[in-house]
């Protein structure tokens, strides 16, 4: 439904795209992430027609939008990081605005506004300028403008910024729903447990391309797991911490003892073998799967050292040439 | 889909969107302009009242010059006042369109199909008809306060009063697109719009100006307003019809300035 190719797009001397390849399918949820910089928001806006890319091409639901843009912006509900709605106006006439440009009929576009406003829990507010309601409540709103079209593909760039938890519930709720009915959706964000809840697929991008992309299951089945333990006297983490060099070990302050590992079972096994009587002290086990914060922080500091090594490397072959 | 999806209002499945006719957009985008316009009356109500304070207080030395310009002297009176009051209002033309970038909502609206053309269109119909309306206050006024023959106008004063409304939308959102900040704008708007009217004998005659101001005035829209509303009130003729084209030339520029300017942001697509 949507297809990046090859993007590539510069603003002077930064790269913000350099090769960025992304395809989402219909129905899909996939969850773009990335530091700032990474390349996301120019994505979603060359998407959505607001930049040209310098090279490659975008294709929405077969479409190229440099050849057929207004068929393709047609397809595209876009929800930008910064509110953008009229202040003055409310939110019922933000929707009505919105909706007419998409071309929904008067005759539809009460029962779809009514619908999409209980959506979003903001039925009480349909009537309030929008410059009156709280943060949430208009980053709600502005969900509900992108959403009450019915577009085929989603583009939400951060859409929970700065939303309190019912907030982001509800438009969770309705993201899922709307995927679930077929949509593509491309969901920015920097909160990872809400890819979790929306049983996303994730796509990493770093330095304007995409270093890592699947479901989160196979991204995160090569990531080690962490086995916590508890004593009861800090003196027991310490001494453990020393009897198990051969696996990322890690005493902390309160009496804790946690071991990144592979294999969780044996690692737990062994250390519980080894503990003998003292197995006692330990008041507390966890085993803890590997979250997509980890493998965020894996997969950005592992580019980030091939960079510098490339760096390095680059550096040297010319220090060499020079020599020679 | 989990059981707080399934709770959610039933809303219809996503589409494809039909494809949604021009004309239909402008209509869209005008209707909300013309609400947004209606939140927030202040600056066109204080020119209107303005207008009508100043024709009254000036009326005096209107009078005494009167024999200077030939004809009564409120029909160069209430056309110049009309056209002043016009043309400061400009930047409420501006501010529609600068409002769309500080408000963030014309990126939406581009990723929303919706080009640049149907943006002013849709802006310019309710501007226009906000500064015919204003004109129409001001002679009404005029009429019954000091005796303008509006009758004498004939059709001829509407088609000049909505050619100069529009004219007057035109160059206002060519600054509104051409600015980037309200300081720029209000500094454009209001700069510009005292200008010419001092240049274009709107507030004092030019027959009583220095030569050179008559030389100038010609480069002016509202001198053409202004020969177009004696034109019309004189019983028309070549005259008027050239102060016609003159204005339709300059809101056809005024227009394509406003649609050619990249808009600031990182492209144009």
């Amino acid at each position: 439904m949507l297809e990046a190719r090859g993007l590539r797009k510069r603003f002077g001397t930064v790269a913000a795209l350099d090769g960025f390849e992304l395809s989402v399918e219909a129905g899909e949820i996939c969850g773009l992430l990335g530091h700032n910089g990474a390349g996301k928001t120019t994505f979603a806006r060359i998407c959505a027609g607001l930049e040209r890319p310098d090279a490659g091409r975008v294709l929405l639901a077969g479409t190229d939008p440099s050849s057929s843009p207004a068929r393709a912006r047609a397809l595209i509900g876009y929800a930008p990081q910064e509110i953008a709605l009229y202040p003055t106006a409310t939110l019922r006439e933000n929707l009505r605005f919105y909706g007419g440009l998409a071309g929904l009929r008067r005759s539809t576009l009460r029962s779809e506004i009514a619908a999409i406003a209980e959506a979003v829990l903001l039925t009480d507010a349909l009537d309030r300028p929008v410059a009156t309601l709280s943060g949430g409540q208009q980053r709600r709103a502005q969900a509900a403008t992108v959403l009450l079209p019915r577009p085929p593909i989603l583009l939400l760039d951060e859409p929970t910024v700065g939303a309190d938890p019912v907030t982001r519930q509800a438009l969770l709720a309705l993201v899922r729903e709307r995927a679930a009915q077929g949509a593509a959706v491309c969901y920015t964000t920097h909160y990872l447990p809400e890819l979790e809840e929306l049983d996303a697929t994730v796509a990493v991008a770093q330095a304007g391309r995409i270093i890592a992309r699947g479901r989160r299951e196979e991204l995160l089945a090569g990531l080690p797991s962490t086995v916590a333990l508890e004593f009861a006297q800090n003196e027991h983490a310490d001494e453990h911490a020393d009897e198990h060099p051969d696996t990322d070990t890690d005493a902390d302050a309160d009496g804790g003892l946690s071991f990144v590992t592979g294999r969780p079972a044996e690692t737990l096994a062994r250390v519980l073998t080894s503990l003998g009587e003292r197995v006692g002290q330990v008041e507390r086990i966890e085993i803890r799967e590997p979250s997509l914060d980890d493998l965020y922080r894996h997969l950005t500091a592992a580019n980030q050292d091939t960079a510098i090594q490339d760096a390095a490397d680059q550096s040297t072959a010319k220090e060499d040439e020079h020599v020679r | 889909m989990s059981a707080e999806t399934a709770a959610a209002p039933s809303i219809a499945a996503v589409s494809v969107p039909a494809a949604v006719s021009r004309p239909r957009r402008w209509l869209v985008v005008a209707r909300h302009t013309a609400l947004l316009l209606a939140r927030d009356p202040g600056t066109m109500l204080a020119y209107t009242v303005m207008a009508m304070v100043l024709l009254t207080m000036l009326r005096p030395v209107y009078v005494r010059l009167g024999a200077a310009g030939g004809g009564a002297p409120i029909d160069r009176q209430a056309p110049g006042t009309a056209v002043m009051f016009t043309l400061l209002a400009l930047d409420v033309a501006g501010q529609s369109l600068l409002s769309e970038r500080t408000w963030h909502t014309w990126d939406r609206l581009r990723a929303g199909s919706v080009g640049r053309l149907t943006v002013l269109v849709g802006k310019a119909i309710p501007l226009t008809v906000l500064f015919a309306v204003q004109q129409v206050v001001l002679f009404v006024f005029a009429d019954a306060a000091f005796g303008f023959d509006i009758a004498a106008g004939s059709w001829r004063l509407p088609l000049t009063v909505a050619l100069w409304g529009l004219c007057v939308s035109g160059l206002g959102l060519a600054v509104g697109a051409w600015t980037r900040t309200q300081g720029q704008l209000s500094a454009a708007a209001d700069v510009g719009a005292l200008a010419v009217t001092c240049l274009s004998g709107s507030l004092v005659p030019l027959a009583i100006l220095p030569h050179w101001v008559s030389q100038v005035a010609p480069w002016t829209p509202a001198y053409w307003a202004l020969r177009g509303f004696q034109g019309a009130v004189e019983g028309g003729g070549s005259d008027f019809l050239e102060a016609l084209g003159v204005l339709a030339g300059i809101t056809v520029l005024a227009l394509a300035a406003a649609s050619l300017r990249p808009m600031p942001g990182r492209g144009r697509c």
